[in-house]
């Protein structure tokens, strides 16, 4: 399962984030995406994936927000990060809560499901407000009367996000 | 295989052996082909090649021509430093070990900024906050002259260490901008930085 790595020093504050990586080969070629879940899961160590000399430690979490992170500090059971508590507000991102709502999904969407709205993706980020808890993604587009090269406008559609 | 294939003249088809003759109008003829590389496209709009992506339009123009160079980003992350006054050239960087090694430093897209909001400014590459201060021009001179002094200087920076792996760092001089902290986002590039 895809995911995004944090590393957090002593007090827990989140001092790194890391999106993705990419496997290469030894030509240099990429071939594909480093598994930082499953890597974890098998209690790999994360420090095959990034040596980060002021972090005390480092591990998954299932949404991407980018360097937002940095407002949070994590909460861990065991070796894996549970929560992430926004150091202003207090307010708390929990793991669980993402990973039932992606099961949700899953079983609806006969393991399929378009998670883009939940948890982000690499590169990008949810957008989250000043507390800490995400912000609609609504932006405006081009100014509708703006004419188009060689076309018509396309009409609206709605997203349905599936 | 290649989708120009076959040059042809006019009125008669050259093949690639042929000698061109100075009257002959050359045109470059597309020719469509049903499979390319490793994926079939029912409409021939879509070519595959290798690690290179072709997609033509309904015209018959290319809309995508993969075979141009892009920038692949091979790993992407962020970081923070924190600097204090007095910081001279501080070193702060991370090593990315899963990306294996490497003969020459990677390229990289950095922002660096002391701004943590979503809509704060970007800086490529570099910050430098400025003071206007009074100095002397000659050594025990009066100071009454006026200079734009550099009290936070940060830049990004990629490099290999000893083991030919990439490090992603930041160096800093602090010398009157208090407590900062500096948050850096970073875009390793499959292309090497030579």
């Amino acid at each position: 399962m895809l995911s995004m790595l944090l590393a957090y020093d002593a007090a827990g504050n989140v001092v790194e984030t890391l999106d993705y990586i990419c496997a290469r080969d030894d030509d240099g070629k990429v071939i594909g995406l480093i598994d930082f879940q499953a890597h974890e899961d098998q209690g790999g160590q994360l420090t095959d994936i990034w040596l980060v000399p002021k972090a005390t430690g480092s591990g998954t979490w299932p949404e991407w927000i980018g360097p937002q992170a940095h407002a949070f500090r994590v909460e861990r059971d065991g070796g894996r990060i549970v929560a992430l508590v926004h150091k202003s507000s207090g307010h708390r991102r929990e793991r669980t809560r993402v990973e039932a709502e992606i099961e949700v999904r899953l079983v609806r969407g006969q393991g399929r499901a378009d998670l883009r709205d939940l948890v982000g993706g690499p590169n990008k980020p949810m957008i989250l407000d000043d507390e800490g808890k995400t912000k609609p993604a609504i932006i405006h587009g081009t100014p509708q009367h703006l004419p188009l090269v060689g076309m018509d406008r396309p009409s609206k559609t709605k997203d349905t996000g599936k | 295989m290649t989708p120009f294939s076959r040059l042809r003249g006019p009125g008669r088809v050259m093949n690639s052996g042929d000698v061109p003759q100075q009257r002959d109008i050359w045109k470059q003829e597309i020719q469509p082909t049903p499979f390319v590389g490793r994926t079939r496209n029912k409409a021939n709009r879509v070519i595959i090649d290798d690690d290179s992506i072709t997609v033509i339009g309904s015209g018959g123009t290319v809309v995508i021509d993969g075979n141009s160079d892009m920038f692949r980003i091979i790993a992407s992350g962020s970081r923070t430093a924190t600097t204090s006054n007095g910081d001279d050239n501080v070193t702060d960087e991370s090593t990315l070990t899963a990306l294996g090694t490497f003969t020459a430093t990677p390229s990289h897209l950095s922002y660096v900024t002391i701004q943590a909001g979503n809509t704060g400014s970007r800086n490529i590459g570099m910050y430098t906050a400025m003071a206007t201060d009074f100095v002397a021009t000659t050594s025990g001179g009066a100071v009454t002259a006026s200079r734009v002094v550099a009290t936070l200087t940060t830049r990004a920076y990629t490099l290999l260490n000893g083991s030919d792996q990439a490090r992603i760092g930041l160096v800093f001089s602090n010398t009157a901008a208090g407590n900062q902290t500096i948050y850096q986002r970073y875009y390793i590039l499959e292309q090497v930085a030579i």
